[in-house]
């Protein structure tokens, strides 16, 4: 039976995966990679006082080094109106004193509407060189009550959600707003991406901070970060290419693994604000605002296939752990819409299903299913059903597939400004095929474990 | 032999070959696309030399012909769609079009698409037709205006919105009272519009639609062509049944700063509805009606939190002057109130520059420590702590000690 068994199961994932390889490359060629020229549009939108303001949260907690290159990079954003609301956990002294000079911050009291409960605010300050920048000193508390804080302070209708450390296109803004813009009484959500781009691609606000400082230099990545850059970026690529070809015909959707996001305010208080215990509080917003149902949360969540910003490439032993609270916010997705589901009227439990499904296909089945080829042939072949020569053949099968999809998505990444070219998109072409036997075991691993602890807690519970 | 050892055999071939591939197709249009790009570099630039600018258009189309020839035609229409491109080169490049692709007239493509290229050939070829002035463009226009594709429509009415034809101002606001595109969108590109506006709005303040009316009366502000009269249209509009038109109204008059908008204005101070009563209180503060002040400040205890923000915003707004009117603020029995007349105070910078400094001296005056009194009593202890705060160290302890000896040092908002 056995015996039978995993070979079939074998042949039915190398069909699927290959299936939806050629799938996937058939819709790229098909949407090809035109790069239209948006702004004709967007200029007049950017110099309208119609256009909705937005209050961006900048939540820190670890990493306040570059917090003041950031928020100059924020304040320099293309938009008519908007605010940055830093909330820091504990702000550090010397980061705190870099921004007074820079900012001219002084405290300064807001008496502010308590909608969703925090952890104690200890002190706020508003800038005297800039009236749009807010900085609020508070009990750490993690990044979900941190969003909350900033929240509750929010002066404007939406919130976009930015994580540190990015390096934001001016008109990133604009660009992630245009769904809201166009109709904001539907639109509750929209995320955008924050590609993952290799040294010498991208410009760190750490490294511009370093640099700032007499003597300093720019702190090189670590040796893990640059060995998978490459693959790092390429998974940035592929997930913007899902965006475009899979969630953009979607009435609906689920933000990307790295994500910059611009939430309707009302919707966020209506819901109690971010969950204190999600794994991803921003994808657990995101199932809640959409299973909350039509009567109770009428409009719509948009996964745009907008690049908001870069980020360097991070340490293998933080990808591993963004990986396993990926894995975990997925389980918890699922189990949260299972138990939602009971009080959601069918058509938008329907809409839910076929999220959650685009979801899961994205993020659970293609890994697991590759995972489950390489893990049963390797069994086989200690058992001795299958040659290592088979094994090769099917790391080989797997490998260039992969490698397909990711220049598939390297095709439509070109429609977008700031594609890799010449050198760089050759090199990436030509590495594509190793990510899967370099880089994946990792991403593996954590997968596993991630499931492993989600399964624990579930038979537990 | 098993399926997945035939599988195994043509797989792992057919991946590698597939990816080679599409690979070396990627590599390939990458390059196609640099040297496109390289190509229309080099005839936009032939065609601005000082020498090709006054021979006729034929000779220069000769001059380039055998550079341009080697591009495609949506190569040659992006360049001549981009507004960066100057008037010679775009000139030609249009000519250019006409003489090599006479089977396919740009105002035929700019007239309806169905896949998304022809979309994007259409839109391009609107910019074009709109750059050179086109005899059919205002119909094309007003056509891809009612298109049901927002992108389509969106090129539209920027195009509309740049335009210097009177025309181009009728099609948006046709665009406005069919509101088949949401009304804002169509908003922003008549705010921008280059053509008095104002005039052609006046009629539509009447119109049955809530949505028309309101954008109507919000966009009467924005026309720097508007001249006196229209206070007198908009006043009847503060009394309008929704009251988002009451909202747009009251916001107009805050901006045209005529004189019988503030009486007006103070009706809606009590509005029923919480985001009216916001605007205008920020209407009256951008008149710099500093007489009314008194008004705004009873919002300071209004139900709803926008509006207490609104009215300490307005307050603030209107300068140091309000300090009277807030005075009284301070020792009001209720809590909000207290804590937004404190946090004007601060904010006018009242507290920082007048208050601390001779608080601080070696001879404070028994007025001003109880103006200080009242106001930190009123904003609590974090109000208090920041004031330390922004004094610094030396100031800093002096007032945290005369705090202490005026029973303030664990001061609560009471």
């Amino acid at each position: 039976m056995l015996h039978s068994f995993i070979p079939a199961s074998i042949f039915f994932a190398l069909i699927v995966l290959a299936g939806g390889a050629i799938v996937t490359v058939v819709q790229a060629l098909k949407a090809g990679a035109r790069r239209e020229e948006a702004s004709i549009v967007q200029e007049p939108v950017a110099a309208s006082r119609f256009t909705i303001p937005v209050s961006i949260l900048l939540p820190v907690d670890s990493n306040q080094d570059a917090l003041p290159q950031t928020v100059r990079m924020l304040l320099g954003l293309a938009y008519p109106e908007f605010e940055v609301i830093v909330v820091a956990g504990r702000l550090e002294g010397d980061v705190l004193d870099r921004l007074s000079t820079e900012w001219g911050l002084a405290a300064k009291e807001f008496f502010y509407r308590h909608s969703i409960e925090t952890e104690p605010v200890n002190r706020i300050y508003r800038a005297g060189v800039d009236s749009r920048l807010t900085v609020v000193d508070k009990a750490g508390a993690g990044r979900a009550d941190a969003l909350n804080c900033g929240v509750d302070l929010a002066r404007y209708r939406y919130v976009c959600t930015i994580p540190d450390d990015v390096e934001v296109e001016t008109d990133g803004l604009l660009r992630v707003m245009s769904p809201a813009l166009w109709d904001p009484a539907q639109v509750l959500a929209v995320s955008s991406h924050i590609e993952r781009a290799p040294c010498g691609r991208y410009r760190s606000p750490t490294a511009d901070a370093s640099a700032g400082q007499a003597g300093a230099e720019a702190p090189r990545p670590r040796l893990s970060a640059r060995l998978t850059a490459p693959y790092q970026y390429l998974g940035s690529i592929r997930s913007l290419m899902d965006s475009r070809l899979l969630w953009q015909g979607l009435r609906g959707g689920l933000g990307p693994t790295e994500h910059v996001i611009v939430w309707r305010r009302d919707a966020l208080v209506q819901l109690g604000g971010f969950s204190k215990t999600a794994a991803d509080p921003s994808l657990d917003m995101m199932v809640r605002l959409q299973s909350a149902g039509p009567e109770r949360m009428p409009g719509h969540v948009v996964r745009s296939a907008e690049v908001f910003g870069h980020a360097p490439p991070a340490p293998l032993g933080e990808i591993i752990r963004r990986t396993k609270e990926r894995q975990r916010a997925a389980a918890e997705t699922i189990m949260e819409t299972s138990r939602a589901r009971s009080s959601v009227a069918p058509n938008a439990r329907r809409q839910e299903g076929k999220i959650v499904a685009y979801f899961l296909t994205s993020e659970l089945i293609a890994p697991l299913l590759q995972g489950w080829a390489v893990a049963a042939m390797v069994l086989g072949a200690l058992i001795g059903w299958f040659s290592w020569y088979q094994v090769v053949l099917v790391l080989v099968f797997l490998s260039f597939g992969n490698a397909i999809v990711s220049s598939a998505a390297l095709f439509l990444r070109a429609a977008a400004p700031g594609a890799p070219e010449g050198r760089d998109l050759n090199r990436l072409l030509v590495t594509s095929p190793l990510e899967f036997i370099l880089y994946r075991p990792a991403l593996a691993y954590a997968r596993v474990t991630a499931l492993g602890s989600a399964i624990a807690r579930l038979v537990s519970d | 032999m098993s399926a997945l050892d035939i599988l195994l055999l043509v797989g792992p071939v057919a991946a590698v070959m597939a990816w080679g591939a599409l690979a070396l197709h990627v590599i390939r249009v990458q390059r196609e696309r640099v040297e496109a790009h390289e190509l229309m570099d080099v005839v936009v630039k032939t065609l601005q030399l000082d020498e090709m600018r006054h021979l006729s258009i034929e000779t220069r189309i000769q001059r380039i012909k055998p550079l341009v020839d080697r591009a495609s035609r949506d190569m040659v229409m992006l360049v001549a769609a981009n507004l960066e491109t100057e008037r010679e080169a775009f000139e030609a490049l249009y000519e250019y079009l006409l003489l090599r692709w006479p089977e396919r007239p740009v105002v035929r493509e700019a007239s309806a698409h169905r896949t998304r290229r022809e979309k994007w050939r259409r839109t391009a070829s609107l910019r074009i037709l709109a750059r050179l002035q086109h005899a059919d463009v205002m119909d094309l226009l007003e056509h891809a205006a009612a298109s049901p594709d927002p992108d389509v429509a969106s090129v539209a009415f920027a195009l509309l919105g740049r335009s210097h034809d009177p025309r181009a101002a009728d099609v948006l606001i046709a665009a406005l009272l069919t509101r088949r595109h949401p009304a804002s969108r169509v908003a922003v590109h008549l705010e921008q519009s280059p053509q008095p506006i104002a005039e052609k709005l006046r009629p539509l303040l009447q119109h049955p639609d809530p949505v028309v009316r309101l954008w109507s009366a919000t966009l009467v502000a924005s026309d720097t062509h508007t001249e006196e009269g229209f206070e007198w249209d908009l006043i009847p509009l503060l009394d309008d049944e929704d009251p988002r038109v009451r909202k747009a109204a009251i916001g107009s008059l805050g901006k045209m700063h005529g004189s019988i908008a503030g009486e007006a204005a103070l009706g809606l101070l009590r509005d029923p509805v919480p985001y009216v009563r916001a605007h205008a209180a920020r209407a009256l503060a951008e008149m710099g009606r500093t007489d009314m002040a008194g008004d705004i400040a009873a919002l300071l205890g209004d139900a709803d939190w926008w509006v207490r923000q609104a009215a300490k915003e307005s307050l603030h707004a209107m300068g140091a002057e309000v300090w009277r009117v807030l005075m009284p603020c301070l020792e009001h029995p209720d809590r909000f109130v207290r804590n937004g007349a404190a946090e004007v105070f601060q904010n006018l910078g009242i507290v920082d520059s007048l208050i601390v400094m001779e608080a601080a001296s070696d001879g404070p005056a028994e007025r001003k420590i109880e103006m200080l009194r009242q106001i930190t009593s009123a904003g609590g202890v974090r109000f208090a702590d920041s004031l330390v705060e922004r004094a610094g160290p030396v100031v800093g302890a002096r007032i945290r000690q005369l705090l202490g000896k005026i029973g303030l040092e664990h001061v609560e908002a009471y």
